[in-house]
């Protein structure tokens, strides 16, 4: 029973830790943010005054359908970019035959960073370099093309 | 000719070998997916971001709370790795029947020293998680060429080291049963530094053993000696092979649970779906 009670204790410790680390992080980013917006607040009154006009951003994207392809892990994974208004409104894997399906779900982590950003840049999900790759260059592509069509 | 006949005696082995291929075959990636996970945590704290949920995490947590359950089942059945292992292993020891040689082992004295290096790969390989290291680091990991090769991806030309790696892990496969589990496996260090439930490790009657008889600890690919009926004790060693309780000859090596004793095949059958289920559920 000894080293069952040991093993239970350490276990429940670094649960604990991770939990009380994930905790300890939200709340600094709660307050950063809170930090940030009061700091926009206090700027607005100046700001309004010269945001008259900044005008819409010039969009490089094509509207249409395209699609790219790359090598992931075990073979080639293809990403489907949705070009709706000048945006990417999507971006689909549409095939990742050789992909094994735990590594291709936390990789496509990056189309939302991807989405996010209006390009193909994203950080790679550590632990999933490889489908993570794959999917960033296949979707390089296929912006690529989008952009070749303007 | 010799005729080929089932042997009842051997049907523990067939049931575990058809469960090691079926899930060889069809849930290959568990364990590197839940050793990601170890590797994901590390990462970011290292890097000072949240630990989010993400598959890897669940597959670890799924791994190792079925483990604290039910014992290192997953090492010993369901493993890809682990199963490799066995067949080199098996397939090395068939070879030297064939040849009428006695097959090289590896010194039992070795054994105890080297079975601590498996926490020194989990620490290392933890480290360079944490410093961030680990990720620019490409071309070294064995099990990143044995995914690759089951995956049908056969480009490994920066993976030569790996591919060393691997091939020296496969020889050490071969003379000693279950090497890269005992020795190396850092996904191992993790599960034996688990707290696992007493209710379905394999224990035994002494008094009624055939004195000197040892079958049971030289059969067993941990050297366990196995716990007494009624006892506490939880060998995390043990990967719940079930060869004792197939080996003994008064069928004294049995299952701690009453209910159990006798039907442990069908307890393994059932121990087996319960895990794919759980697999399955994770996410792989």
């Amino acid at each position: 029973m000894g080293t069952f009670g040991i093993k239970l204790l350490n276990l429940l410790m670094a649960v604990a830790v991770i939990l009380g680390y994930n905790v300890t992080l939200r709340n600094r980013e709660q307050t950063e943010t809170i930090a940030e917006l009061e700091f926009e607040l206090e700027n607005q009154k100046f700001l309004t005054s010269q945001n008259q006009e900044q005008g819409e951003t010039e969009s490089k994207y094509q509207d249409g359908v395209y699609e790219g392809q790359a090598e992931g892990f075990g073979g080639m994974i293809a990403v489907q970019a949705v070009i709706e208004n000048n945006m990417i409104a999507e971006l689909n894997i549409v095939s990742a035959e050789h992909e094994d399906e735990a590594y291709l779900k936390a990789a496509a982590a990056v189309i939302d960073s991807m989405l996010e950003a209006q390009s193909a840049e994203a950080d790679i999900v550590s632990g999933a370099t490889f489908s993570s790759n794959g999917i960033i260059h296949a979707a390089e592509e296929a912006l690529r093309k989008a952009e070749e069509a303007k | 000719m010799k005729k080929i006949t089932f042997n009842p005696k051997k049907t523990h082995t067939y049931v575990r070998a058809a469960i090691q291929l079926l899930f060889f075959l069809f849930l290959p990636s568990a364990f590197t997916t839940a050793f990601s996970g170890i590797k994901y945590i590390f990462t970011q704290i290292g890097s000072k971001n949240p630990i989010a949920w993400t598959t890897f995490l669940t597959v670890l947590l799924a791994l190792c709370a079925y483990t604290i359950l039910f014992g290192r089942f997953f090492c010993g059945y369901a493993c890809a790795f682990g199963s490799l292992g066995d067949a080199v292993h098996g397939l090395y020891i068939w070879i030297c029947k064939k040849c009428k040689k006695k097959p090289v082992q590896m010194k039992k004295g070795w054994k105890k020293p080297l079975s601590f290096l498996k926490y020194g790969i989990l620490l290392v390989i933890a480290l360079l998680c944490f410093t961030g290291v680990y990720g620019s680091m490409t071309g070294w990991s064995p099990w990143d060429v044995f995914s690759m090769i089951q995956a049908g991806n056969f480009k490994l030309g920066g993976y030569i080291l790996g591919c060393v790696l691997l091939l020296l892990i496969l020889a050490g496969m071969a003379f000693c049963e279950r090497f890269f589990c005992r020795f190396l496996c850092p996904m191992g260090a993790v599960f034996n530094l688990l707290p696992i439930f007493p209710l379905f490790s394999i224990r035994r009657n002494k008094e009624s053993c055939i004195k000197g008889c040892s079958a049971c600890q030289r059969c067993c690919p941990s050297d366990i000696e196995l716990p007494e009926n009624g006892s506490w004790m939880v060998k995390n060693d043990c990967f719940q092979c079930q060869k004792c309780i197939q080996i003994c000859p008064k069928k004294n090596a049995k299952s701690g649970r009453l209910f159990f004793r006798g039907n442990e095949i069908w307890f393994t059958v059932l121990r087996a779906a319960v895990l794919a289920i759980v697999l399955i559920l994770a996410g792989i």
